[in-house]
């Protein structure tokens, strides 16, 4: 017990949601003991936020509790709100998912943190508060923190405001080893815990490899325990010391994280592991989709119905019905001209010389008929402003776009609207991308129906072999897309922009916004599609290991520019550019072992924080 | 990652959750009553006596309540209950009728707005100000006085006429805010044709709050039809509404409040039964409740 800060015994929540009561989690138990990391892991809906917010007691009012959660010897359950504050505030850190989110935007960083200080330390002096408030912003390592201190929320990069949540986080818990001793510092070794959920799902690899590294070094230097919530396994890999895999709101696994990498003993665990993908595995073979699952009598928040058929069904190359000379170009020779060729593009926003913004500078890069290229980059570096330029949604300011050798600038409207067809998209958030007024049948059949000129019944047919490619089948017709997962609109998404046999197909981030396990199955779909439907596709992601899986050619985008293009292996395997280097760095492995060799010789992302730089807090 | 339930939610539609909802079906229920009572008002007027509203005796005039004559006798001696009536069929038509044009021109002029910006955006925008800048009903009280004949028809026309803008704001917005989702990005990357878009995509999405400001707005054109009819600006006498007959009423309010207070129930009833409604299907689609 001496050491055990977090207890959870046999938690079960529930929500009663307009008289019908939800199981949030059940059975649940683990402890944190001090200096330990435990990670708690596990796809959207498995209860993970859930645990953590019940260990602050921050659920909300339609919660029921049962089992114990004890905090520092503690029962949460049992304290009234003024002792549920003060123990929060003493010795709990919460550090959230969108930090920009969780600054207030109308006040200065430094008011802030200032606030949360004084609330804990009544005593101390203005020049006191903001000398402590210094002091957190060095901890963090923000640079120059002291002219820092009057800059608001959104003068700072994501990645900067993180550094400011964890900051706030830990202003409450007594200076670590403090040189000020008018402080009421508690005894070092106090035992704290820092709440991390999802702390890096919203920032780029780059900056995530950045927050993890702080996070461990604030760890060690005031010797918290971590409870760190995440779905990226190779977050976990990176900073857990022990692993609780959650699954539909029960424990399925806990285990040492070495060991949990090397021999998962659940099976669920196996197979989300196995659905990871990873940067250097073989393309070819792809990674099982989680089809045995653990029996558990909860429906799985997302997986392949098992009524609908596999993804393997025929689907024919180029269907009787769709006219046959779409292919064949009047003035195409021997060698057909790349399904997208961009030239020199110049894509710019803002009016007047000061508020132009470049968001895609001189970029040349062009798609082969049948070809994958994956363009990767980091939020803002323009790459899905690229896509878009590649449909026309984009103002185009320089540079030329030809689809199968046609410029869409030179066209007349109608002539546009009918290159277009042959250009298929895939967007992002497949919560945002069916019209919610259309049944999937009605999704599915429309373009065929508008735009390919099919009959009712032809369209009909066509789509439910559409849907059936995709894996699945024909009684999802009906079906509205609030009715489907994430993954199933995906799968819907992805036959509509298939359904007219486009040469090009833009997919941007299509995987980004699903789990990992069904982000396997939406790819190996995607891959199917593709072998099968040989249309040309521009992968847009920002994931380094999708793109590996997928692709066969790779784009780097940063800034606007175009860095490095090239065959996968050499770009991902032996990336020139040190922009490319870089990414592929951060980018974290699921393989603790590899992780940690490789931050004993990190190679300093130079940019951002200063390797000269002493981090010592104490003066 | 907020998602508290990890077991599969039901969503209930907003469909779904007002017919559980009384300040839904109460307000409906009444709602549908007044509709047939103005579609076939003859019926009801003569539940009780001779139910001809302009068969008047002067003999009768300001006599209270009496059977056969459940609401008396106003002071032409014209039966109070059958004028209450075929009152409703008025101002029933008249909420209706300047709702449904300014609804058109509302929909019309915010999705042209909303959907393409730019050039017509701004001047329909100023447009609106302009409209919005002018009294309503100081503005309908001058086009009204310049109008010779006044008939339900004109009176509504100059009612819709006035009303649209706030409602044009509001599809303005909504059409904005749709037009960027990624599903119309979407339709238009596919090269689905505009007029396919902004009627199976834009406004399929994002009419509901108009529709709900327009079922409110029912309510608000009934009492200022009233306002302008009290007001001598509204309907002239040989119409029959709400209005007139509280105009008639209000100067004998001592000696025969019967005359008053029967077609000023009825008034308060349908527009706060409307209201209600209004406010009953917007706490329904609101976007929080349906996440």
């Amino acid at each position: 017990m001496a050491d055990c800060l977090l207890q959870i015994e046999d938690l079960d929540v529930s929500f009663d949601v307009e008289g019908e009561t939800v199981l949030g989690v059940r059975g649940v138990s683990f402890d944190v003991s001090a200096h330990e990391v435990v990670a708690v892991v596990g796809e959207s809906g498995s209860g993970k936020t859930v645990t953590a917010m019940s260990v602050l007691g921050l659920l909300p009012h339609n919660a029921k509790v049962s089992g114990s959660v004890h905090l520092l010897g503690q029962e949460v359950g049992r304290l009234n709100p003024a002792q549920l504050r003060q123990l929060r505030r003493s010795s709990v850190g919460m550090i959230f998912q969108d930090p920009v989110a969780a600054l207030n935007p109308v006040f200065s960083v430094g008011f802030q943190l200032g606030q949360v200080v004084r609330l804990h330390h009544h005593d101390l002096s203005r020049e006191q508060v903001r000398q402590r408030v210094v002091e957190l912003l060095d901890l963090v390592e923000i640079d120059q923190p002291e002219t820092r201190l009057k800059n608001y929320p959104h003068e700072f990069s994501g990645g900067q405001c993180q550094r400011i949540v964890i900051a706030m986080a830990i202003a409450g818990w007594g200076q670590p080893t403090s040189g000020d001793g008018s402080d009421p510092a508690e005894p070092a070794g106090q035992p704290r815990l820092l709440i991390a959920d999802e702390p890096t799902t919203a920032l780029d690899v780059t900056v995530q490899a950045e927050i993890l590294s702080v996070l461990r070094r604030i760890k060690d230097r005031l010797g918290a325990s971590v409870l760190l919530i995440t779905h990226n396994m190779g977050v976990v890999a990176d900073l857990a010391d022990r692993v609780v895999v959650m699954r539909a709101g029960e424990v399925v696994e806990i285990n040492d994280c070495a060991k949990l990498f090397a021999q998962p003993e659940a099976d669920y665990t196996k197979a989300l592991l196995a659905a990871v993908p990873k940067i250097g595995a073989s393309a070819t073979a792809a990674p099982p989709a989680l089809e045995t699952r653990p029996t558990v009598p909860i429906p799985p928040p997302d997986g392949p119905d098992p009524a609908s058929p596999a993804p393997t069904d025929r689907i024919a190359p180029t269907s009787p019905t769709i006219p046959a000379d779409r292919r064949t170009d009047p003035m195409a020779p021997a060698s057909p001209p790349p399904a997208l060729e961009v030239t020199d593009l110049v894509v710019s926003y803002g009016r007047g010389k000061r508020g132009r913004t470049e968001a895609v500078a001189s970029v040349s890069l062009s798609v082969q008929a049948g070809e994958i290229v994956g363009l990767v980059g980091e939020s803002g570096s323009g790459k899905t402003t690229l896509g878009r330029a590649a449909v026309g949604l984009a103002p185009i300011s320089g540079g030329r776009v030809l689809i199968e050798g046609q410029d869409l600038a030179g066209l007349s409207r109608s002539r546009r609207q009918e290159l277009r067809r042959r250009v298929g998209v895939v967007f992002q958030n497949p919560a945002t991308s069916l019209n919610p007024r259309y049944s999937v049948g009605a999704t599915v059949t429309e373009p065929l129906r508008v735009l390919g000129g099919l009959a009712p019944p032809e369209a009909q047919g066509r789509a439910v072999e559409l849907l059936r490619a995709v894996g699945l089948g024909p009684d999802w017709l009906d079906r509205y897309p609030h009715e489907l997962s994430g993954g199933q609109r995906q799968r819907v998404a992805i036959a509509r922009a298939v359904a007219l046999d486009p040469v090009l197909l833009i997919a941007d981030e299509p995987t980004s916004a699903l789990d990992v396990s069904v982000q396997a199955q939406v790819l190996d779909v995607f891959r199917s599609l593709q072998a099968r439907l040989g249309f040309a596709c521009l992968f847009i992601s920002h994931d380094l290991a999708v793109v590996d899986s997928l692709c066969g050619r790779v784009a780097v985008m940063h800034q606007g520019r175009l860095v490095e293009v090239g065959p996968r292996q050499a770009v991902l395997q032996r990336p020139r550019h040190p922009y490319t280097r870089r990414l592929v760095e951060s980018a974290p492995i699921p393989d603790p072992v590899r992780q940690r060799a490789r931050r004993v010789a990190p190679a300093d992302p130079a940019d951002r924080t200063d390797p000269t730089r002493d981090h010592s807090v104490s003066s | 990652m907020a998602r508290p339930a990890p077991a599969q939610r039901t969503r209930r539609s907003g469909g779904q959750r007002l017919r559980r909802d009384w300040t839904f079906v109460g307000p409906a229920v009444l709602i549908g009553l007044l509709l047939v009572v103005a579609l076939v008002p003859g019926f009801f007027a003569g539940l009780f006596g001779h139910g001809d509203p302009r068969v008047c005796d002067l003999y009768s005039s300001q006599l209270g309540p009496s059977a056969g004559h459940p609401f008396g006798f106003d002071l032409q001696g014209c039966d109070v209950w059958a004028n209450v009536i075929y009152g409703t069929q008025s101002s029933i038509a008249v909420g209706l009728m300047a709702t449904a044009i300014s609804g058109v021109i509302a929909v019309v002029l915010g999705t042209l707005a909303g959907f393409n910006g730019g050039w017509a955006d701004w001047l329909i925008s100023r447009l609106t100000e302009v409209f919005l800048g002018f009294p309503f009903l100081l503005a309908a009280i001058v086009v009204l006085n310049s109008i010779g004949q006044r008939t339900v028809f004109t009176v509504a026309a100059v009612l819709g006429l006035f009303g649209w803008p706030t409602m044009a704001r509001l599809v303005r917005a909504s059409v904005r805010q749709v037009r960027s989702l990624d599903y119309v990005l979407a339709a238009r990357t596919m090269g689905l044709g505009v007029w396919r878009i902004v009627t199976r995509y834009v406004l399929a999405n994002g009419l509901t709050p108009v529709l709900i400001l327009a079922t409110i707005s029912i309510g608000t054109v009934i009492v200022a039809e009233s306002s302008l009819t009290y007001l001598g600006v509204g309907l002239a006498p040989p119409a029959i509404s709400w209005g007139l007959q509280i105009a008639d009423g209000s100067r004998y309010f001592q000696t025969a409040p019967h005359m008053i207070v029967f077609p000023s129930l009825f008034l308060s009833l349908t527009v706060l039964s409307i209201i209600m409604l209004g406010e009953a299907l917007r706490a329904a689609f609101d976007p929080k409740r349906l996440q």
